[in-house]
């Protein structure tokens, strides 16, 4: 870029950008009056001339001494100080602006490509800049554009090649590649001349049979850029997108061949070329492309290795992809390799290992960054393409020539591809149609390869070169715009099949690997070495050494089936947020489609379908040393699912070398997951609960008010343990309800699956709640068996033995975190609801806990939240409410039968008894119990 | 080998698979001298032994259910024409086929015959229903060890509903095929067998 924009000096900026620069500048910057001109007229004098180092500190020192020059100034204009970079700057701004003016309407854009559009773009401001100047100041420098701009493209291209899709077709891939791009070169070079014999090519054009061959070899090649500009809007099948393209990104090793050859020839002259040199050329096309490969698959390896060893470094992985992909390309360019095929086969061979090693986000970066990249760098190769061509100075019009080169290309494109297709079709199991074949001899695009190469020839020893750089022009311009426009509508007239982009099911995963597994089978019974033969021992050997070297140790144990299972799932979760749908609001958790009903049968059948053998029944684990104790367990994991984000805040976090993934976020993650998974399988049980759940959708939210004074029926006329029970659920629905249907995973599947425990425990609860205010001061002596005593890093004994298991593996991590994170949670922040008073009045004291967990502590502090909960006022009608609720209970444990997959063994607890006592009701809140119980449980939060 | 393959194999046999398989003469002789090479028993027929030394097959994941789809329900003998018919199934599907009118048999290599080739592997207990059973054990089969069994029951289960269209948590044919009918099975289920 350097090389380009030193070339574009000030007066051409002010030229190109007059509203902003050269009117409002001047008038800002007062001193800069007469510099701005004066720069603009020494540059463009030397403006044709070939980047002048000299002239430049020349400018840089007028400049100097213009704002010296009056002492001290509050305001200094140090344009040569900034001017690449902001010239660069400019640049890219202006391409990107012009792209998003393209896209503001969305019919024109659907008829025209980009690529067109940019081309135009070009032109019109390579017309104001000539205008400006007189003379063309800017244009697609060859070094700016096989050093940057090339690179930028042909990395994406290589590093998101699908890879499978290449590789199935690199027979026909390298064929078209090779052999057509060599029958192109050949032919429109012979052609040409023997035009130029019959005189249909002016006697002007100075050329002989190796300039024209030169010529042939640089224009034959079809090019990647404008094959991905024009085929990405086109959406052709992908098959017939990855011959077109990998046969642009494959030819570049016979173009530089060729071009290197006949630039060769063409300087000793063509007299002097033995029979050696040409014997000389195929050698070296074999060196150019071999290596070239072999260049990218050795810096593949080194990026697979890196990234194997960056974990602690995550924040510099994309760069290292970046780095070792750009060095594979310069470092195949160092030894005049193919520069495209080593980026190519680098990004293709590195793509495998480095998805696998770096983390999530990194990927994301990856993927941004290098298609934002490629992009723009694609937007400035088109624009510049049409500012380059308004330039008198390089224009030589031949009609026969330009008319020649024209009907050639595409005469001898579509005898190539029909040629090879049919000697192709032999041999391939999917045979090319002709509807393929015109569009691929149609796609043969001629780009910005061919015009930085023409622009690279030696005027002095190609004669023709001005003629040559005109056609080249005609010919891309010809190619990009008029087959670009035309190629949509002639690929729906044909009625090509469209690529589907469908993103593959669980299912195809799962059964185009069983396929796969079958072919390779059915070839080894056939005796035929065939594809998928060889595919097979390449699998086998990917796996038994290069992914052990490549892969970090927990990627290679993690099966490809598996993440392809988790990249379904996120995929899902994603389009449901697309589709409207928030997992992580509550408004949206708390809709009846996917409350915490389902979890429960859901879970309980997981695990009775895994035949894990997990322990669901709480009383089993011996050291619990009572029923007291069990309720406490109990409340205490009714919170762990419920409590944990609310009580942590976004912390901003800096750090230059990490990017902690936030406690929030995890949280996020995690809760999203699980959300996920109920939802998958919410659909999947759906049908079996669609009545009820439809009539509860408005009762939910009718009943919000009447709920709010209903819940707090409890604080009015019973005693305080009962006040900080309730308190307790209601802090822990309140403050945290779209946490709502994590509850259901830990206990409420223990409930479900052994519903035998309910008759014991409700009994027991009841005592035990009596009696806990007579033995405030005598912590039971289990305690220390509770979660929250337990070390931080180890998991409690408690809930260690079942909730391990019934956590999926993957999310085992979050969940001790969330265990060992409860415990460190000292106070929550206070809360924006109404209730956040009393919740902080309660566990302010507690420490490292709310109070309530703890047996002792409820009586000493729910004074003050009674009182603060009086204060609100919020307890009228209490009677009335509490006939309510027993009502509703009684007929919602009714609606609740037909949803449960195994009918409760044991009766619920008696409604009246529920409904008298509040402690029960409250227990039934906080533990879920079968039927409706459960039901009302996961009304929590939409009640408040 | 090659000649005496041919020599033991009579005309009209080969017209006759020739017709029911579509394969061409040549490519039948070829797979004669293959099938007479696997024959260790020189019986003209092939046993599961006989398969089983082939050494790729060993290291295949589904190598013992590809074995068993050559043979026809409860006989551990093929002969040659069940051979044959067996890799018909991946014969690719021709132009002139595609164009032609639907002959009055489904060909073997038909896109529905190399789905329901692929829908017995999994099928176990052929009552035209992959369970989540023999979902699983096909899964184990191919993921290897690395995955939990709780892991690859959330992919069977995942898979199942995804498949599953009348609730009883099983796929049954017609709903592999739905499941599989954005996936070029043509494509996918053949190979090229030497003219």
């Amino acid at each position: 870029m350097v090389l380009l924009l030193s070339a574009a000096p000030a007066a051409a900026l002010s030229g190109s950008f007059p509203p902003g620069l050269s009117v409002t500048l001047p008038a800002l910057f007062p001193g800069t009056e007469y510099a701005l001109p004066g720069v603009a007229s020494a540059r463009s004098a030397v403006a044709d001339q070939p980047v002048d180092p000299g002239g430049e500190e020349e400018d840089a020192t007028e400049h100097h001494h213009h704002h010296h020059g009056g002492g001290y100034r509050m305001v200094q204009w140090e344009w040569s100080y900034v001017q690449t970079p902001y010239v660069i700057a400019v640049w890219l701004l202006v391409a990107s602006v012009a792209k998003i003016l393209f896209h503001f309407s969305q019919r024109f854009t659907k008829v025209v490509p980009e690529s067109c559009m940019l081309i135009l773009l070009g032109l019109v401001l390579g017309g104001v800049v000539l205008l400006a100047n007189e003379k063309q100041v800017y244009q697609l420098e060859p070094a700016l554009f096989f050093l940057f701009l090339l690179p930028t493209i042909v990395g994406d291209a290589g590093y998101f090649m699908p890879s499978r899709l290449f590789f199935d077709n690199l027979g026909a891939i390298m064929t078209y590649a090779v052999v057509g791009t060599l029958w192109n070169a050949f032919c429109t070079g012979f052609c040409l001349y023997a035009a130029k014999l019959l005189g249909v090519i002016d006697d002007s054009v100075q050329a002989d049979l190796m300039d024209f061959l030169l010529f042939g070899a640089l224009i034959s090649a079809v090019d990647p850029v404008a094959v991905i500009a024009v085929f990405e809007e086109v959406h052709v099948n992908e098959m017939l997108f990855i011959i077109v393209f990998g046969e642009s990104l494959l030819n570049d090793a016979v173009t530089v061949v060729l071009y290197k050859v006949y630039i060769s020839f063409v300087e000793v002259g063509p007299k002097n070329v033995q029979t050696a040199d040409y014997f000389k050329g195929v050698a070296s096309f074999l060196i150019v492309s071999v290596g070239g490969t072999m260049v990218g698959l050795v810096f593949a390896v080194i990026l697979g290795f890196i990234t194997r060893f960056t974990k602690k470094v995550r924040i510099i992985e994309p760069l290292f992809v970046f780095l070792l992909v750009y060095l594979a390309y310069l470092t195949a360019e160092l030894f005049s390799l193919s520069a495209i095929l080593s980026m190519t086969f680098c990004g293709i061979g590195a793509n495998k290992y480095v998805e696998a090693n770096i983390s999530q986000k990194s990927r994301t970066t990856v993927k941004y960054t290098m298609k934002t990249l490629a992009s723009i760098a694609e937007t400035i190769i088109f624009i510049f393409l049409g500012i380059s061509a308004v330039d008198k100075s390089k224009w030589a019009w031949d009609t026969g020539l330009v008319s020649c080169t024209l009907v050639f290309i595409f005469v001898f494109r579509a005898m190539g591809v029909v040629g090879q297709t049919w000697f192709l079709n032999r041999f391939r199991l999917v045979p090319l149609d002709k509807i393929d074949q015109v569009v691929m001899s149609y796609g043969g695009l001629r780009g910005a390869v061919a015009f930085a190469l023409v622009v690279l020839l030696d005027g002095d020893q190609v004669k023709a070169k001005d003629y040559f750089v005109a056609t080249t022009i005609v010919v891309v311009f010809f190619t990009v715009m008029f087959q670009g426009l035309t190629i949509k509508p002639l690929v729906k007239w044909l009625k090509v099949p469209q690529s589907t982009n469908k993103k593959p099911t669980i299912n195809e995963e799962i059964h185009e690997r069983a396929f796969d597994h079958i072919l390779t089978a059915v070839e080894d019974i056939a005796g035929l070495q065939g594809y998928h033969h060889w595919r097979d021992k390449w699998e086998q050997f990917d796996k038994n050494y290069l992914s052990k070297l490549l892969l970090r140790k927990s990627v290679y144990r993690k099966s490809e089936l598996w993440e392809a299972y988790q990249k379904i799932n996120i995929r899902d979760a994603i389009s449901v947020i697309d589709q409207g749908g928030n997992v992580l609001t509550s408004a949206q958790l708390s809709l009846p489609s996917m409350t915490s009903r389902a979890s429960f049968p859901d879970i309980t059948n997981y695990l009775r379908e895994n035949g894990s053998g997990v322990c669901l029944d709480l009383q089993m684990i011996d050291n619990v040393p009572g029923a007291k104790m069990k309720e406490d367990l109990e409340t205490h994991h009714f919170l762990l699912g419920n409590l944990y984000k609310p009580r942590r805040r976004y912390q901003p976090h800096y750090s230059r070398h990490f990017m902690p993934v936030g406690e929030q976020e995890r949280q996020d993650r995690e809760v999203f997951q699980r959300n996920m998974k109920r939802r998958m399988s919410a659909r999947y049980i759906r049908h079996k609960r669609e009545r009820s759940l439809r009539k509860h959708k408005g009762s939910d939210f009718k009943d919000n008010e009447g709920d709010k004074s209903r819940r707090n029926v409890s604080f009015h006329d019973k005693d305080a343990v009962l006040v900080s029970m309730e308190l307790d659920g209601n802090k822990a629905e309140h403050s945290d309800s779209e946490k709502e249907v994590d509850v259901g995973i830990t206990f409420s599947a223990r409930k479900a699956e052994t519903p035998k425990q309910r008759p014991k425990s409700v009994p027991a609860a009841l005592e035990g709640d009596q009696s806990q205010p007579f033995h405030p001061l005598s912590p039971p002596c289990g305690d220390s068996h509770l979660p929250w005593k337990g070390g931080v890093g180890s998991l409690p004994p408690c809930i260690s033995v079942e909730a391990t298991k019934l956590i999926p593996v993957d999310l085992q991590e979050a969940w001790n975190q969330s265990i060992s994170s409860l415990e460190s949670i000292s106070s929550p922040p206070a809360l924006t609801e109404p209730m956040h008073r009393r919740v902080s009045a309660l566990s302010r004291p507690g420490g490292s806990r709310p109070v309530s967990y703890t047996p002792s502590r409820p009586v000493s502090y729910t004074p003050p939240g009674i009182s603060s909960s009086a204060s609100q006022g919020s307890f009228s009608f209490p009677e009335k409410k509490k006939k309510e609720l027993k009502k509703e209970k009684s007929s919602e444990s009714q609606e609740m039968q037909p949803l449960l997959l195994e009918p409760p063994s044991a009766p619920p607890p008696p409604p009246p008894d529920r409904g008298r006592n509040p402690c029960v009701y409250l227990r039934s809140l906080v533990t879920a119990p079968p039927a409706g119980s459960s039901e009302l449980s996961s009304r929590g939060p939409t009640q408040l | 080998m090659g000649s005496r393959a041919s020599t033991l194999l009579r005309e009209e046999e080969i017209e006759e698979i020739k017709k029911e398989t579509g394969f061409s003469h040549s490519q039948i002789t070829r797979l004669y001298s293959r099938f007479t090479s696997l024959d260790k028993g020189e019986n003209g027929t092939l046993s599961r032994e006989d398969f089983q030394r082939i050494p790729e097959l060993a290291i295949n994941p589904l190598g013992d259910r590809i074995i068993n789809a050559f043979f026809p329900e409860g006989e551990d003998q093929v002969n040659f024409r069940g051979f044959m018919r067996t890799l018909a199934h991946f014969r690719p599907i021709e132009d002139n086929e595609k164009n032609k009118n639907p002959p009055t048999s489904e060909p073997l290599n038909s896109r529905t015959n190399k789905l329901l080739f692929a829908f017995r592997l999994y099928d176990l207990d052929r009552d035209d229903k992959i369970s989540r059973d023999e979902l699983l054990q096909v899964l184990r089969m191919m993921v290897g060890v690395n995955i939990s069994d709780e892991q690859l029951g959330s992919i069977a289960d995942r898979t199942i509903q995804e498949a599953d269209t009348n609730g009883d948590n099983s796929i049954s044919f017609s709903e592999f095929i739905k499941v599989l009918e954005k996936v070029d099975v043509e494509q996918k289920m053949s190979i090229r067998f030497l003219h």
